[in-house]
Protein backbone atom coordinates (compact mmCIF):
# COMPACT_ATOMS: atom_id res chain seq x y z
CA UNK A 1 0.00 0.00 0.00
CA UNK A 2 1.24 3.63 -0.19
CA UNK A 3 2.68 5.54 2.42
CA UNK A 4 -0.51 7.94 2.08
CA UNK A 5 -2.77 4.90 2.60
CA UNK A 6 -0.79 3.29 5.21
CA UNK A 7 -0.23 6.64 7.57
CA UNK A 8 -4.02 7.23 7.23
CA UNK A 9 -5.24 4.14 8.72
CA UNK A 10 -1.93 3.69 11.08
CA UNK A 11 -3.31 7.45 12.88
CA UNK A 12 -7.03 5.78 13.32
CA UNK A 13 -4.70 2.71 14.64
CA UNK A 14 -4.21 2.62 18.15
CA UNK A 15 -0.57 1.16 18.68
CA UNK A 16 0.51 1.86 15.12
CA UNK A 17 2.75 4.49 14.55
CA UNK A 18 2.40 6.51 11.04
CA UNK A 19 5.44 7.18 9.60
CA UNK A 20 6.70 11.00 8.56
CA UNK A 21 10.09 12.84 8.72
CA UNK A 22 8.50 15.69 10.39
CA UNK A 23 5.30 17.88 11.48
CA UNK A 24 4.71 21.06 10.12
CA UNK A 25 1.47 24.03 11.82
CA UNK A 26 1.13 26.77 9.72
CA UNK A 27 -1.05 29.39 10.87
CA UNK A 28 -2.74 32.13 8.29
CA UNK A 29 -3.11 36.26 8.49
CA UNK A 30 -6.33 38.32 8.94
CA UNK A 31 -8.51 39.21 5.87
CA UNK A 32 -7.60 35.92 4.37
CA UNK A 33 -8.89 32.42 4.82
CA UNK A 34 -5.02 31.51 4.35
CA UNK A 35 -5.43 29.41 0.83
CA UNK A 36 -1.59 29.00 0.65
CA UNK A 37 -2.16 26.41 3.28
CA UNK A 38 -3.51 24.45 1.00
CA UNK A 39 -1.22 24.98 -2.00
CA UNK A 40 1.79 24.18 0.30
CA UNK A 41 -0.12 20.54 1.76
CA UNK A 42 0.42 18.73 -1.68
CA UNK A 43 4.53 19.59 -1.33
CA UNK A 44 4.84 18.67 2.57
CA UNK A 45 2.90 15.62 2.10
CA UNK A 46 5.09 14.42 -0.95
CA UNK A 47 7.88 15.21 1.01
CA UNK A 48 6.78 12.81 4.09
CA UNK A 49 5.55 15.82 6.59
CA UNK A 50 2.71 16.07 8.33
CA UNK A 51 0.82 19.32 7.87
CA UNK A 52 -1.48 20.90 10.25
CA UNK A 53 -3.35 24.16 9.36
CA UNK A 54 -4.56 26.41 11.95
CA UNK A 55 -7.94 27.84 10.55
CA UNK A 56 -9.33 30.89 12.31
CA UNK A 57 -11.57 32.38 10.05
CA UNK A 58 -11.80 35.52 8.00
CA UNK A 59 -10.92 37.95 10.87
CA UNK A 60 -10.38 41.88 10.71
CA UNK A 61 -12.06 43.79 13.39
CA UNK A 62 -11.12 40.98 16.04
CA UNK A 63 -7.13 41.61 14.96
CA UNK A 64 -7.52 45.41 15.47
CA UNK A 65 -7.27 46.67 19.16
CA UNK A 66 -8.57 46.61 21.56
CA UNK A 67 -9.66 43.11 20.44
CA UNK A 68 -6.09 41.82 19.58
CA UNK A 69 -5.78 40.32 22.87
CA UNK A 70 -8.91 37.97 22.32
CA UNK A 71 -8.16 36.39 19.14
CA UNK A 72 -4.32 35.54 20.35
CA UNK A 73 -5.50 33.26 22.73
CA UNK A 74 -8.27 32.17 20.82
CA UNK A 75 -5.46 31.25 17.98
CA UNK A 76 -2.90 30.27 20.68
CA UNK A 77 -5.43 27.46 21.71
CA UNK A 78 -5.40 26.36 18.06
CA UNK A 79 -1.95 25.97 18.10
CA UNK A 80 -1.34 24.13 20.74
CA UNK A 81 -4.36 21.54 19.84
CA UNK A 82 -2.39 21.31 16.71
CA UNK A 83 0.88 20.71 18.51
CA UNK A 84 -0.76 18.20 20.74
CA UNK A 85 -2.07 16.29 18.01
CA UNK A 86 0.63 16.15 16.55
CA UNK A 87 2.97 15.34 19.64
CA UNK A 88 1.32 11.69 19.91
CA UNK A 89 3.90 10.52 17.40
CA UNK A 90 6.98 12.23 18.62
CA UNK A 91 7.65 14.19 15.37
CA UNK A 92 10.08 17.09 15.33
CA UNK A 93 7.51 20.38 15.53
CA UNK A 94 8.05 23.03 12.25
CA UNK A 95 5.29 26.29 12.19
CA UNK A 96 4.66 28.23 9.52
CA UNK A 97 3.31 31.44 10.26
CA UNK A 98 2.24 34.58 7.92
CA UNK A 99 1.04 38.05 9.58
CA UNK A 100 -1.03 37.52 12.25
CA UNK A 101 -0.15 33.97 12.08
CA UNK A 102 3.28 35.16 13.10
CA UNK A 103 2.33 37.24 16.64
CA UNK A 104 -0.24 34.12 17.14
CA UNK A 105 2.95 31.48 16.75
CA UNK A 106 5.19 34.25 19.00
CA UNK A 107 2.55 34.59 22.21
CA UNK A 108 1.72 31.09 21.54
CA UNK A 109 5.49 29.91 22.45
CA UNK A 110 5.10 33.26 25.08
CA UNK A 111 1.91 32.01 26.76
CA UNK A 112 2.53 28.36 26.98
CA UNK A 113 6.14 26.96 27.99
CA UNK A 114 5.50 23.78 27.32
CA UNK A 115 4.78 24.29 23.51
CA UNK A 116 8.28 23.18 21.84
CA UNK A 117 8.50 24.17 17.95
CA UNK A 118 12.54 23.38 16.97
CA UNK A 119 11.90 25.04 13.49
CA UNK A 120 9.73 27.98 12.92
CA UNK A 121 9.26 30.14 9.80
CA UNK A 122 8.07 33.56 9.51
CA UNK A 123 6.87 35.28 6.18
CA UNK A 124 5.09 38.44 6.28
CA UNK A 125 6.13 38.98 10.30
CA UNK A 126 4.33 41.43 12.49
CA UNK A 127 6.33 40.57 15.22
CA UNK A 128 8.05 43.18 16.89
CA UNK A 129 11.95 43.36 15.63
CA UNK A 130 12.98 42.90 19.62
CA UNK A 131 10.86 40.20 19.75
CA UNK A 132 12.47 37.78 22.61
CA UNK A 133 12.96 34.75 20.56
CA UNK A 134 16.55 34.29 22.18
CA UNK A 135 14.59 33.94 25.95
CA UNK A 136 12.54 31.30 23.83
CA UNK A 137 16.01 29.43 22.03
CA UNK A 138 17.32 29.79 26.01
CA UNK A 139 14.13 27.76 27.14
CA UNK A 140 14.62 25.26 24.30
CA UNK A 141 11.40 26.37 22.46
CA UNK A 142 12.72 27.20 19.42
CA UNK A 143 16.16 25.98 17.80
CA UNK A 144 16.05 27.51 14.86
CA UNK A 145 13.80 30.76 13.00
CA UNK A 146 13.91 31.60 9.42
CA UNK A 147 12.41 34.72 8.41
CA UNK A 148 11.77 36.04 5.46
CA UNK A 149 10.96 39.80 4.83
CA UNK A 150 10.40 42.06 2.49
CA UNK A 151 11.33 46.08 2.88
CA UNK A 152 8.15 47.12 0.58
CA UNK A 153 5.84 45.15 2.49
CA UNK A 154 3.00 47.74 3.11
CA UNK A 155 1.10 45.62 5.47
CA UNK A 156 3.74 44.80 7.38
CA UNK A 157 4.52 49.16 8.24
CA UNK A 158 0.71 49.86 8.94
CA UNK A 159 0.08 46.51 11.03
CA UNK A 160 1.93 48.27 14.51
CA UNK A 161 -1.00 51.21 13.79
CA UNK A 162 -3.68 49.15 14.15
CA UNK A 163 -2.48 45.81 16.07
CA UNK A 164 -1.44 45.64 19.74
CA UNK A 165 2.18 44.46 20.08
CA UNK A 166 2.83 44.14 16.87
CA UNK A 167 6.00 45.14 14.68
CA UNK A 168 7.96 45.61 10.95
CA UNK A 169 10.02 42.31 11.62
CA UNK A 170 9.02 41.31 8.32
CA UNK A 171 10.14 44.41 6.69
CA UNK A 172 13.36 45.55 8.61
CA UNK A 173 13.92 41.59 10.23
CA UNK A 174 14.63 40.71 14.25
CA UNK A 175 17.34 41.50 16.39
CA UNK A 176 20.25 39.47 14.67
CA UNK A 177 21.14 36.33 16.69
CA UNK A 178 23.11 32.95 15.29
CA UNK A 179 20.09 30.84 15.06
CA UNK A 180 18.26 33.59 13.51
CA UNK A 181 18.22 33.20 9.51
CA UNK A 182 16.87 35.93 8.16
CA UNK A 183 16.00 35.88 4.00
CA UNK A 184 15.23 39.61 2.14
CA UNK A 185 13.88 39.91 -1.11
CA UNK A 186 12.66 42.62 -3.06
CA UNK A 187 9.74 42.05 -4.22
CA UNK A 188 7.62 39.90 -2.64
CA UNK A 189 5.42 41.92 -0.94
CA UNK A 190 2.98 40.56 2.33
CA UNK A 191 2.10 37.45 0.50
CA UNK A 192 3.88 36.29 -2.76
CA UNK A 193 6.02 33.69 -1.03
CA UNK A 194 3.90 31.07 -0.22
CA UNK A 195 4.28 29.15 -3.75
CA UNK A 196 4.20 25.35 -3.96
CA UNK A 197 8.01 25.99 -5.76
CA UNK A 198 9.08 28.25 -2.55
CA UNK A 199 8.14 25.97 -0.04
CA UNK A 200 9.91 22.75 -2.04
CA UNK A 201 13.19 24.74 -2.56
CA UNK A 202 13.41 26.63 0.85
CA UNK A 203 10.66 25.42 3.58
CA UNK A 204 11.50 21.58 3.48
CA UNK A 205 15.38 21.73 3.49
CA UNK A 206 14.79 24.18 6.26
CA UNK A 207 12.71 22.17 7.88
CA UNK A 208 14.17 19.14 7.12
CA UNK A 209 17.63 19.85 7.88
CA UNK A 210 19.40 18.14 10.64
CA UNK B 1 -9.22 -33.65 16.50
CA UNK B 2 -9.00 -30.13 17.07
CA UNK B 3 -11.32 -27.49 17.01
CA UNK B 4 -11.36 -24.26 14.97
CA UNK B 5 -9.65 -21.98 18.21
CA UNK B 6 -6.96 -24.10 18.55
CA UNK B 7 -6.35 -23.93 14.94
CA UNK B 8 -6.63 -19.78 14.14
CA UNK B 9 -4.14 -17.74 15.38
CA UNK B 10 -4.21 -15.43 18.12
CA UNK B 11 -3.75 -12.41 16.11
CA UNK B 12 -6.90 -13.07 13.59
CA UNK B 13 -8.95 -14.22 17.30
CA UNK B 14 -8.74 -10.64 18.05
CA UNK B 15 -9.59 -8.94 14.81
CA UNK B 16 -12.52 -11.78 14.89
CA UNK B 17 -13.60 -10.45 18.14
CA UNK B 18 -13.01 -6.60 17.34
CA UNK B 19 -14.70 -6.85 13.94
CA UNK B 20 -17.69 -9.73 14.28
CA UNK B 21 -19.09 -8.83 11.20
CA UNK B 22 -16.38 -9.45 9.21
CA UNK B 23 -15.60 -13.30 10.05
CA UNK B 24 -15.42 -14.34 6.66
CA UNK B 25 -13.40 -11.58 5.39
CA UNK B 26 -10.73 -12.40 7.71
CA UNK B 27 -10.74 -15.84 7.63
CA UNK B 28 -9.66 -15.76 3.62
CA UNK B 29 -6.96 -13.29 5.03
CA UNK B 30 -5.63 -15.51 8.02
CA UNK B 31 -5.47 -18.55 5.45
CA UNK B 32 -4.26 -16.79 2.46
CA UNK B 33 -1.46 -15.54 5.06
CA UNK B 34 -1.26 -18.57 6.86
CA UNK B 35 -0.38 -20.56 3.28
CA UNK B 36 2.15 -17.95 2.33
CA UNK B 37 4.20 -18.20 5.17
CA UNK B 38 3.95 -22.05 5.37
CA UNK B 39 5.57 -22.50 2.29
CA UNK B 40 7.70 -19.42 3.36
CA UNK B 41 8.45 -17.78 6.22
CA UNK B 42 10.18 -15.22 5.35
CA UNK B 43 7.77 -14.01 2.81
CA UNK B 44 6.90 -10.40 2.29
CA UNK B 45 3.05 -9.67 2.80
CA UNK B 46 1.71 -7.05 0.57
CA UNK B 47 -1.63 -6.08 0.49
CA UNK B 48 -1.92 -6.53 -2.98
CA UNK B 49 -1.33 -9.97 -3.25
CA UNK B 50 -3.24 -10.59 -0.69
CA UNK B 51 -6.54 -8.66 -1.80
CA UNK B 52 -6.26 -10.42 -4.77
CA UNK B 53 -5.52 -13.91 -3.97
CA UNK B 54 -8.31 -13.73 -1.41
CA UNK B 55 -10.55 -11.76 -3.06
CA UNK B 56 -11.34 -9.16 -0.22
CA UNK B 57 -11.84 -6.01 -0.75
CA UNK B 58 -8.62 -3.87 -1.47
CA UNK B 59 -9.16 -1.28 1.30
CA UNK B 60 -10.34 -3.65 3.74
CA UNK B 61 -7.09 -5.89 3.46
CA UNK B 62 -5.22 -2.49 3.80
CA UNK B 63 -7.06 -1.82 7.20
CA UNK B 64 -6.76 -5.69 9.00
CA UNK B 65 -2.94 -5.84 7.96
CA UNK B 66 -2.27 -2.21 9.44
CA UNK B 67 -4.54 -3.53 12.61
CA UNK B 68 -2.14 -7.04 12.29
CA UNK B 69 0.57 -4.79 13.23
CA UNK B 70 -1.20 -3.48 16.19
CA UNK B 71 -1.46 -6.90 17.35
CA UNK B 72 1.97 -7.62 17.05
CA UNK B 73 1.57 -10.31 14.06
CA UNK B 74 2.58 -8.46 11.35
CA UNK B 75 5.97 -5.81 10.93
CA UNK B 76 5.96 -3.24 8.72
CA UNK B 77 8.58 -2.77 6.11
CA UNK B 78 8.92 0.29 3.95
CA UNK B 79 9.88 0.06 0.14
CA UNK B 80 11.65 3.17 -1.84
CA UNK B 81 10.53 1.94 -5.38
CA UNK B 82 12.40 3.54 -8.29
CA UNK B 83 10.45 6.23 -9.81
CA UNK B 84 11.43 4.64 -13.63
CA UNK B 85 9.71 1.66 -12.74
CA UNK B 86 12.57 -1.11 -11.92
CA UNK B 87 11.54 -1.88 -8.58
CA UNK B 88 12.74 -1.30 -5.05
CA UNK B 89 15.95 0.72 -4.75
CA UNK B 90 16.20 0.77 -0.27
CA UNK B 91 13.89 -1.02 2.24
CA UNK B 92 13.75 0.09 5.86
CA UNK B 93 11.65 -0.64 8.88
CA UNK B 94 11.02 3.18 9.13
CA UNK B 95 10.99 6.40 7.22
CA UNK B 96 14.20 7.82 9.20
CA UNK B 97 16.68 5.28 8.37
CA UNK B 98 16.12 6.06 4.18
CA UNK B 99 18.89 9.00 3.15
CA UNK B 100 16.68 12.07 1.61
CA UNK B 101 18.77 11.12 -1.60
CA UNK B 102 19.87 8.00 -3.03
CA UNK B 103 21.41 6.90 -6.34
CA UNK B 104 19.22 4.43 -7.13
CA UNK B 105 21.19 0.62 -8.45
CA UNK B 106 18.31 -0.13 -10.42
CA UNK B 107 18.58 2.64 -13.20
CA UNK B 108 21.26 4.94 -12.08
CA UNK B 109 19.56 7.74 -11.58
CA UNK B 110 19.70 9.83 -8.13
CA UNK B 111 16.30 10.13 -6.65
CA UNK B 112 15.13 12.35 -3.63
CA UNK B 113 12.90 10.35 -1.67
CA UNK B 114 9.37 11.42 -2.01
CA UNK B 115 6.08 9.46 -0.46
CA UNK B 116 4.65 8.46 -3.82
CA UNK B 117 7.88 6.28 -3.97
CA UNK B 118 7.39 4.21 -0.91
CA UNK B 119 5.38 1.31 -0.34
CA UNK B 120 4.33 -0.18 3.24
CA UNK B 121 4.50 -4.08 2.75
CA UNK B 122 4.56 -6.19 5.88
CA UNK B 123 6.81 -9.08 7.20
CA UNK B 124 5.59 -11.35 9.99
CA UNK B 125 6.72 -11.06 13.45
CA UNK B 126 8.79 -14.02 15.28
CA UNK B 127 5.95 -14.58 17.35
CA UNK B 128 3.01 -15.39 14.59
CA UNK B 129 5.90 -17.78 12.48
CA UNK B 130 6.36 -19.65 16.05
CA UNK B 131 2.25 -19.72 16.21
CA UNK B 132 2.08 -20.90 12.75
CA UNK B 133 5.10 -23.46 13.13
CA UNK B 134 3.04 -24.91 15.99
CA UNK B 135 -0.62 -25.15 14.32
CA UNK B 136 -2.27 -27.34 11.94
CA UNK B 137 -2.61 -26.22 8.70
CA UNK B 138 -6.16 -25.03 8.37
Amino acid sequence: MKLKDYNHLAEQTPGVTPQFLAAVISVHGMNTFGPWQKHINTVLEDNCIRHTPVDYGYQIRRAFRPFTGGLLREVGEKIVAAYQDQRRWNLKACAIGHSFGTLSIGTALQQNPELILPRVITFGSILQCGFPWRRLFDRGQVENLLNELCAGDLWVRCARFMISGSGPSGCHGFTAEPFIEQREYEWTGHSLLATQLHCQEIWIPFILRQ
Amino acid sequence: MLNNSHMSLNAFDNLRSTHPDWLGVIAAIERQINRTLRVDPRAVIDDDVISQQSQVDPKLVMRLLVELEAWHALVRRLFWLCPEGRGTTSEANSLEEFPAFIECHRCGQKHSLRSGDVDVRFLPSESLLREISTTQDR
